[in-house]
């Protein structure tokens, strides 16, 4: 991974590349990173949301299925589910796009 | 490519000096041409293989253009339309208009300082005049309103079996909303920074017209405040470069349309939700084999974006 992400960055001619590929090759780096965050810190994620779903709903929610049938039934109180999911977006984004929480 | 090249050439009954495709576009393949008279155009088209959920045919977009270009708004002249006989799937040639569409050079390049202090209103007093163009000849178009528009949105969303416990959230926020504009106007359908051309002077062109439908004006407005659209440059709540107050101003001295904010802002929370949507739809064309392709692949991941942003404006009234 780490060769990998070398080489993305620092031997690739991105000047002399035509427009198409350049724009693709920076989605593929994305990509890259992407994946990297998520070996990462998928545990940790993980973790934090079960002990986040037991301290607002004092249950483990163990899947996204059960948390959107909690949902879709309106199972819930607003205040407590709006918190979890604010929560729930900003630690994805961590992993999908870390620079969009600072912007 | 050079089949492709040989076709057009056939078309315009030139010969091609450079032909080559442009980066972007989610659903249709656009390439510069220039010919050996160095005159320039742009070719259009869907190839057969990548047919979308949302877009209309190329044939309805061309005709809207047509229809739009009579009410004076400034989009591109079609000059030549192909279909599915011709073996390279639909599409058009049309004018080519110079300057730019990249989001982040027109939010922060020297060049657009100008032009970005007074494009908003300008966004708004064209955009009334899309929104007056005579739809009688458009028969074809489907007409949305906001509930038909969510409950199109959920249908597709659903199609994945694949939930997205915000997504959930906000349809079943936005369901309680009762929302009153009319929905009769041409609504452009994907109004945002983008799908302009602009040079340093002025806005050139409104490109990409194939999620046209009819609908609310309230649509369009909104659509060009969603979050994703700003490019970072968040403080400005429409396209990053400018302020709500600017735009509505410019639509209002268009057109005897008044704009309800708090429908606005209902609005762009289903505009967000839309765009998370279409995010899932780009990657589902990749994950079910229909078209092989990393720029639908790597888009899935903007659905965290938008997540964050609806739950921004549902919870904390951040828009």
């Amino acid at each position: 991974m780490e060769v990998l992400h070398y080489y993305f960055l620092n031997e690739i001619d991105y000047k002399n590349l035509q427009e198409i590929s350049t724009f693709k090759l920076r989605i593929a780096l994305n990509i890259f990173k992407i994946i990297k965050r998520e070996i990462r810190n998928e545990k940790e994620l993980i973790k934090k949301l079960d002990d986040l779903s037991l301290k607002l709903f004092e249950q483990k929610i163990s899947s996204k299925n059960e948390l959107t049938k909690m949902i879709k039934n309106e199972n819930f109180d607003t205040a407590t589910m709006e918190d979890f999911l604010l929560r729930l977006a900003k630690e994805k984004l961590l992993i999908d796009n870390p620079s969009y929480l600072e912007e | 490519m050079d089949k492709l090249k040989k076709f057009t050439e056939n078309l315009l009954n030139s010969e091609i000096k450079d032909f080559h495709q442009l980066s972007g576009g989610a659903s249709a393949e656009t390439y510069k041409l220039i010919l050996t008279n160095k005159k320039k155009y742009i070719l259009r088209r869907t190839p057969d293989s990548s047919e979308s959920k949302l877009a209309i045919s190329k044939k309805l977009e061309a005709k809207i253009q047509r229809i739009v270009k009579h009410n004076n708004v400034p989009v591109p002249e079609i000059f030549y339309e192909f279909d599915e006989t011709s073996g390279f799937g639909s599409g058009y040639v049309m004018e080519f208009i110079s300057g730019e569409t990249i989001p982040r050079k027109i939010l922060r390049d020297d060049i657009f300082k100008k032009i970005r202090t007074s494009i908003t209103f300008r966004m708004g007093e064209i955009l009334a005049k899309i929104h007056q163009s005579d739809i009688s000849d458009l028969g074809e178009l489907k007409e949305m309103s906001f509930d038909e528009s969510l409950k199109e949105l959920y249908k597709v969303y659903s199609s994945f079996k694949e939930p997205q416990p915000v997504f959930e959230y906000a349809f079943n926020f936005l369901a309680k909303k009762n929302l009153k504009n009319p929905n009769n106007v041409l609504v452009h359908g994907d109004y945002r920074l983008g799908n302009f051309i602009i040079s340093e002077n002025a806005l050139n062109s409104v490109i990409d017209w194939e999620l046209s439908h009819i609908g609310s004006p309230l649509e369009d407005l909104s659509w060009l405040c969603v979050k994703s659209w700003r490019f970072g440059k968040n403080r400005k709540r429409v396209a990053g470069l400018g302020n709500l107050d600017d735009l509505i101003k410019g639509y209002e001295s268009n057109s005897s349309i008044k704009i309800d904010l708090n429908e606005l802002d209902t609005w762009q929370i289903y505009g967000s939700l839309r765009w998370g949507v279409i995010c899932m739809i780009q990657t589902f064309y990749h994950l079910n084999n229909d078209l092989n392709s990393l720029e639908k692949a790597a888009i899935g991941r903007r659905v965290s974006e938008t997540e964050f942003d609806l739950m921004n404006m549902i919870k904390n009234k951040k828009f």
